[in-house]
């Protein structure tokens, strides 16, 4: 019989105290995250009706941004989903908030880790956010400037120059979170240094004719060029 | 003011020992040496023969020129004014060369022309290109008169250009701006004016020289104010257009670019006024018309062809954010013809300007680029434009831009309730 309740009645006893003292904490964090949800779908709320009345949709629309984000997310307006991410963050911070409600320290004790390396992930996606929004902004300027330039090679020359702003984008973004940091900031300079170096020699012994052909013609004018007078 | 011409001392200087003016005739420059005498001797003869007892001034308002455009001004003099005229002129004419502040454009010239006017209180302004080879005398007094005697704010020109001359006027900007303001000002964009010293005042005041009105956007901004303010506007018969072959240092994509966002921004600001226009009505015109010879254009029309074509090949994505699926097929087909039976439809080039102007309101992407991936565009329209009058007479010409107009005209009805339901979004 003690053998009984020593290794089964105990035990189970104890573990009931324990889960009796904890669900009250339990229950509390639950409510705190379903006070998160709501609060944080209010906040959504107020922040789209706030942008809404900035009219921030037609700014982004000019800074080339709503295409961006149309492009790289689920085609919502740039105002639903800056309002999504603050509902967001304000969710993540109850969630916090009711982790640290439970007193596990191990829990504690990752968030804080996870709370220490929080601002790295943020700057990287805004790093990389950037880059993305630098990368289809350039790509498309060069790709416009070179067709009206009559450049056949007008794709490539537009895909190469939004891959290198990602490119630099990534390196920036990686090196803020700590991966790989000498090993990535090296291996993009060896790669970015040969590319220069591949297309000076390519230009330069293979496009002799054509780097003739160009100053020629800058410094020539050709005989067979319009004398339209556009205005 | 910021970039004011007036901060210059010597101009201060010109301006005490000038005083009043009651005529002020601006020229802007750079880099003009070979054309710029032509124009300051047929404006000093000008003045002279019609204007004798007004006082008047000459202003070169020059870039930066290094190949000494200012000293021309300075020197240029009709030799023996007494061989031209029976009444020699009474009063001097002042004369300042001087380079102007600000962006450097054709518009920040225009602005330190409006200083000095508004500066000297003179009743009249006229401004007149400084590679015209084509200008006599006899501008002056059309471009000044209906001024001074009182009856018109702002006398647009009007001219005899080649039919290849003139291309962004005649497809998209004389049209348009028909079609938008109601008034049919046949070179909206000409480059010699007149206007009055309110005018010019009114223009002056406006803050808009940091923007594409400070470059080539200044004309259309120009005509567009005076329309769209109430002035009384006029256009004079002036003859032919004949000027340097080369715009120096002018690239047509950013010409076009600042031209045609001018006109789009002119929309957005003048939307209550335009929105209200039905139909369109001529101005009062001035000048005797009369045919001209005209000089040949050389245009490489297979060239222009395949620049379209490279567009459609590789704007095709850029495009397909601005204009309907249908229209961007169609597009895509009309590539595929060969050059001799390349025809844009004027209908789908309408279509494409109306749908570019609504993607400028709408702000559907950066506005540099929308502006510039229009230029494929119309080098196409440009092209079948060649091909299609290449028979044709000046006068033929002119139906065919009529025609044009008119489609303008029909299509705006659709623009309205379009950019109303931007508007009201």
């Amino acid at each position: 019989m003690d053998t009984t309740e020593r290794t089964l009645v105990s035990p189970l006893q104890s573990t009931l105290e324990q889960i009796q003292s904890f669900l009250p904490q339990l229950l509390a964090a639950l409510f705190i995250v379903a006070c998160g949800f709501f609060v944080g779908w209010l906040f959504k709320v107020v922040v789209r009706r706030m942008l809404l009345w900035l009219k921030f949709d037609a700014g982004c629309g000019r800074l080339g941004l709503s295409e961006l984000l149309g492009r790289n997310g689920n085609g919502e307006m740039p105002s639903t989903m800056v309002a999504r991410l603050c509902g967001g963050l304000v969710v993540l911070v109850f969630v916090v908030l009711a982790i640290n409600s439970l007193n596990i320290n191990v829990l504690q004790h990752l968030i804080e880790r996870f709370l220490a390396y929080l601002p790295n992930v943020l700057v990287a996606g805004l790093v990389m956010l950037a880059a993305l929004y630098l990368g289809s902004f350039v790509g498309r300027a060069v790709l416009i400037a070179c067709v009206n330039a009559g450049n056949r090679l007008a794709r490539l020359c537009a895909r190469s120059a939004h891959a290198l702003v990602l490119a630099l984008g990534g390196v920036m973004a990686l090196e803020q979170l700590g991966i790989g940091k000498d090993a990535v900031l090296l291996a993009f300079a060896i790669a970015f240094g040969g590319v220069v170096l591949a297309l000076a020699l390519a230009f330069g012994l293979g496009g002799r004719e054509l780097a003739r052909d160009f100053l020629e013609k800058k410094l020539r004018p050709a005989a067979e060029e319009d004398e339209l007078k556009h205005l | 003011m910021k970039d004011s011409i007036l901060q210059r001392r010597e101009v201060r200087e010109w301006l005490a020992q000038v005083g009043e003016a009651e005529i002020l005739v601006g020229i802007p420059s750079y880099n003009n040496a070979a054309t710029i005498g032509h124009v300051v001797r047929a404006i000093q003869a000008g003045l002279a023969k019609y204007f004798p007892d007004c006082k008047a001034v000459l202003v070169n308002a020059d870039g930066g020129s290094l190949d000494g455009t200012g000293d021309v001004v300075r020197q240029a003099a009709v030799a023996d004014l007494a061989a031209l005229f029976t009444q020699h002129r009474t009063v001097p004419l002042q004369r300042l060369a001087t380079p102007y502040y600000g962006l450097p454009g054709k518009g920040s010239a225009f602005r330190a022309i409006f200083e000095l006017a508004e500066a000297l209180g003179v009743k009249a302004c006229a401004v007149v290109d400084s590679d015209l080879r084509s200008i006599t005398p006899e501008w002056a007094e059309l471009l000044l008169k209906p001024v001074l005697g009182g009856e018109f704010d702002y006398v647009a020109p009007l001219y005899r250009r080649h039919k290849y001359d003139g291309t962004i006027t005649n497809s998209i900007i004389y049209p348009l701006t028909r079609a938008l303001y109601g008034r049919r000002v046949r070179q909206p964009i000409g480059g010699d004016f007149g206007f009055s010293g309110k005018l010019a005042s009114f223009f002056l005041n406006k803050d808009v020289w940091e923007s594409d009105v400070a470059r080539f956007g200044i004309d259309i901004w120009m005509t567009t104010s005076a329309i769209a303010n109430g002035y009384r506007v006029c256009q004079a018969y002036l003859g032919a257009k004949i000027h340097d072959p080369k715009d120096p240092g002018a690239d047509l994509s950013a010409m076009l670019c600042q031209v045609v966002g001018a006109t789009f921004d002119l929309m957005e600001e003048y939307s209550g006024v335009w929105t209200g226009v039905v139909a369109s009505q001529p101005v009062p015109t001035f000048g005797f018309d009369y045919a001209v010879g005209l000089e040949p254009v050389a245009v490489n029309v297979e060239r222009m062809v395949d620049r379209f074509a490279l567009g459609v090949r590789d704007l095709g994505d850029v495009w397909s954010t601005v204009l309907p699926p249908t229209l961007v097929t169609k597009l895509s087909r009309l590539a595929q013809a060969d050059a001799k039976h390349f025809h844009l439809p004027d209908e789908l080039w309408v279509e494409t300007v109306v749908h570019f102007a609504l993607a400028a309101h709408r702000s559907v992407m950066n506005r540099e680029h929308l502006l510039k991936s229009l230029t494929p565009l119309y080098i196409g329209r440009t092209a079948s434009f060649v091909l299609q009058t290449r028979e044709s007479s000046s006068d033929e010409v002119e139906d065919l831009i009529e025609g044009l107009c008119r489609l303008y005209e029909q299509e705006k009805a659709e623009l309205c309730a379009n950019w109303m339901q931007k508007s009201a979004n």
